[in-house]
């Protein structure tokens, strides 16, 4: 077995169980190769130390926390929405009355122009100028 | 419960249903998260977004997998992306964060040496994402390579492959310390 072999194998002759062969091989190889020899005992005290963190223990409470929040979660997207279309309705609403306002509003205005084209005609037609005789009579018998 | 009613009664939103799934991945789920995220703290928090995605993705589940495969990628896309939002997240888990805990799940409990922890997870964070996904999966979470290569949706021999590179990238980052520390 070469340097390389080992090498790749290694992280296995630690974590895994090898092949016995192969082990026989890896120890034969290391025996006689101390830069090899180095590396393994390098890995083996990592290996060591990952196994001591391995175990973390957990909050005993998670479980009721992560229910709780759940349950909260769960009930906002009902408690959103009602947020959401309170305004949108009161806005809908403002605009429906922008809009009933303003055709409401030209209609009125057609409605004025209606009116003062028919006054226009009566005015036409009662239209008074210097020449026309005005009926005035003058008391003479007042005094100023 | 099989993985049928389980997800079932998700999609239902049965109570039952959700605290049988909670009690039975909280571990796993807090402690991928926290590999990630490097301290308690942030992992639980993490933690319960994870149940909310799970329980607002049930019904993208399918059952090529299991349940708990699918909880893992999850958690582990999640944790992911947490940690890339908050950048050098695990750069945070300095020795004053250590020298501040006081929780009874601390980590110092395990080790009585917060360096060496520290100098753990901060070369597990420096790892690339598959390789440090696929060494949590494998070496703290024992999942076999094939499960990991379900969580991962790789093949077999790229789980195998990713394993190997995370291990020498480590042992080339911690060995020498940690020679000196068991010695």
């Amino acid at each position: 077995m070469d340097c390389k072999t080992l090498n790749r194998k290694l992280p296995d002759y630690f974590r895994e169980k090898p092949d016995p062969e192969l082990k026989r091989e890896m120890d034969k190889h290391m025996e006689g190769c101390g830069d090899c020899q180095s590396l393994a005992e390098r890995m083996q005290s990592l290996e060591t130390v990952i196994d001591r963190e391995k175990d973390v223990n957990v909050n005993p409470f998670m479980s009721s926390r992560i229910l709780n929040y759940l349950e909260n979660r769960m009930a906002v997207p009902e408690a959103s929405r009602t947020y959401f279309w309170k305004p949108a309705l009161v806005t809908l609403g403002l605009l429906a009355a922008m809009a009933v306002g303003i055709t409401l509003g030209s209609g009125g205005a057609k409605m004025t122009m209606t009116e003062e084209d028919s006054l226009d005609k009566i005015r036409s037609g009662l239209f008074v100028n210097d020449f026309m005789d005005e009926n005035i009579s003058i008391n003479q018998n007042s005094e100023p | 419960m099989t993985d049928r009613e389980l997800k079932e009664g998700i999609i239902r939103k049965d109570r039952d249903a959700i605290r049988y799934l909670v009690n039975k991945y909280q571990e796993k789920v807090v402690r991928t998260a926290y590999r990630y995220t490097g301290n308690m703290e942030d992992a639980e928090d993490l933690s319960q977004e994870i149940f909310l995605e799970i329980l607002r993705s049930a019904e993208k589940f399918r059952d090529e997998s299991s349940i708990s495969t699918w909880i893992y990628r999850i958690t582990v896309n999640y944790s992911l992306n947490a940690v890339k939002r908050k950048k050098g997240f695990l750069n945070l888990f300095s020795r004053n964060h250590l020298q501040e805990a006081d929780e009874p799940n601390d980590i110092r409990d395990f080790l009585g040496e917060e360096e060496n922890v520290r100098l753990i997870y901060d070369s597990i964070s420096k790892l690339p994402a598959r390789q440090r996904t696929a060494f949590i999966l494998h070496r703290f979470e024992d999942l076999s390579y094939k499960e990991i290569s379900e969580v991962m949706k790789v093949s077999l021999s790229s789980v195998e492959s990713l394993i190997h590179r995370a291990r020498m990238n480590l042992y080339g980052k911690l060995a020498d310390h940690f020679s000196e520390y068991i010695k």
